[in-house]
């Protein structure tokens, strides 16, 4: 299990900073398309609240003309969840 | 060459995971590398399409919401096109999906999936599901086969032997090589079951079933029906055939019988070659042909006295029979 947490902690900080900067770009649907990932994927090598706070950032997305702030803080989780296991 | 593929139970599985995220392929390539399958990957539905198509995978793990840049073909729509072609249709499809909707699952199930793993997937789970659909596809595979196989000799049976004769003629004709039939018929079997009873025939059927399987590879040996066979020998003039023949019937003649010392057992063999019957029964053509012709040499095996190889020259017509 070792092995595989590297391999998840050694891409997500490229993962999030992708993320960080759709965001930034206005750009939802790549921002929802890392979040999905994250979700399918991060429970899988054991981090599965990096995978629920990811799910629910795509949920949100899933919602045309969503709340900015609603985003902004569920992104926030995210980056939050991925540095207390990163830590 | 024929693709025989499909007979060879024991090959090691093939995987295809078609999946978008690189972080999936991590976890699958962890996960599946102590399973002993030979495990494939594409990121698109383009690109596992096409590789399916290259590869026939046994079983296909398919991520449901597929996207990649302009490409939005989703996973419905990947295993519609598997489901069509006939290098994939029979693979076993699983599919992998966060979704917690029952609608997608039941989609997925009724357009032809076997079953459905939900991310995050946990390892033994995902493990023993691949497990599962391999079981499915080799007991598939086997059923496949069995449909073709006699049941008392493990010889090819004669819907296999129609198929397959059909199908070297197409394949002699395309490639210009020879295709010569064999057809042998063991004698007076009648005789050895109404003295010795019907299991003394079964193993005698058997026996002889044996020894016509221990030619070639690409040799078709099957059971034509009681006591009459037919060997189907591709790429083999009708010279060599004869040779084929005759190291046959030597050997079935030095086979002794345990508890039966009394027991003989010969047969009698008639060969044609694809050509050779074309011309000798100008009616008939193709598999017909080289079936009436080897019979027509059979019959004249027997007339002259059983226990004997007789070939159809091609410039010999064959005697009608009424």
């Amino acid at each position: 299990m070792a092995e595989l947490a590297e391999i998840f902690l050694g891409q997500l900080p490229v993962r999030i900073d992708a993320m960080r900067h759709a965001w930034q770009e206005g750009d939802l649907t790549a921002l929802r398309f890392g979040a999905h990932q994250l979700r399918g994927a991060a429970g899988g090598y054991g981090f599965p609240e990096v995978g629920v706070a990811a799910g629910s950032l795509e949920d949100l997305l899933r919602v045309v003309g969503q709340d900015r702030e609603r985003i902004e803080s569920a992104l926030a989780e995210v980056e939050r969840c991925w540095r207390s296991v990163a830590a | 060459m024929l693709d025989r593929s499909e007979h060879d139970l024991e090959r090691v599985p093939k995987v295809l995971a078609i999946d978008d995220c690189t972080l999936v392929h991590g976890l699958l390539k962890h996960h599946l590398r102590l399973e002993g399958v030979d495990l494939h990957i594409a990121s698109t539905a383009r690109e596992g399409v096409a590789m399916a198509e290259r590869i026939g995978p046994d079983v296909i793990l398919l991520d449901i919401e597929l996207e990649s840049g302009n490409d939005s073909t989703n996973g419905f729509e990947v295993l519609a096109s598997i489901k069509e072609s006939s290098t994939t249709s029979e693979s076993a499809v699983i599919f992998l999906s966060a979704s917690e909707s029952t609608a997608d699952r039941v989609r997925a199930l009724d357009l032809g999936a076997v079953d459905f793993i939900k991310k995050p997937f946990d390892a033994a789970e995902l493990c023993a599901r691949v497990r599962s659909a391999v079981r499915l596809r080799r007991m598939m595979r086997m059923l496949a086969q069995k449909a073709s196989l006699d049941g008392l000799t493990g010889l090819w049976n004669r819907a296999h032997f129609d198929r397959r004769l059909a199908e070297e003629v197409s394949e002699s004709r395309r490639y210009g090589r020879p295709l010569t039939l064999v057809l042998a018929d063991i004698d007076h079997f009648k005789r050895i079951n109404d003295r010795f009873g019907h299991p003394v025939g079964d193993a005698v059927i058997s026996r002889f079933a044996s020894i016509l399987a221990t030619g070639r590879a690409s040799d078709i040996p099957c059971r034509y029906g009681g006591e009459e066979f037919g060997l189907i020998l591709p790429g083999i003039d009708a010279q060599s055939a004869l040779e084929v023949a005759e190291r046959i019937r030597r050997r079935l003649g030095e086979e002794r019988w345990a508890c039966r010392e009394a027991l003989r057992v010969t047969a009698s063999f008639g060969i044609a070659d694809l050509v050779s019957a074309e011309r000798a029964v100008p009616d008939r053509h193709g598999s017909e042909a080289l079936v009436a012709a080897a019979d027509e040499a059979l019959y004249r095996a027997k007339a002259a006295g059983r226990d004997r190889v007789y070939c159809l020259a091609g410039d010999t017509p064959p005697r009608r029979i009424a």
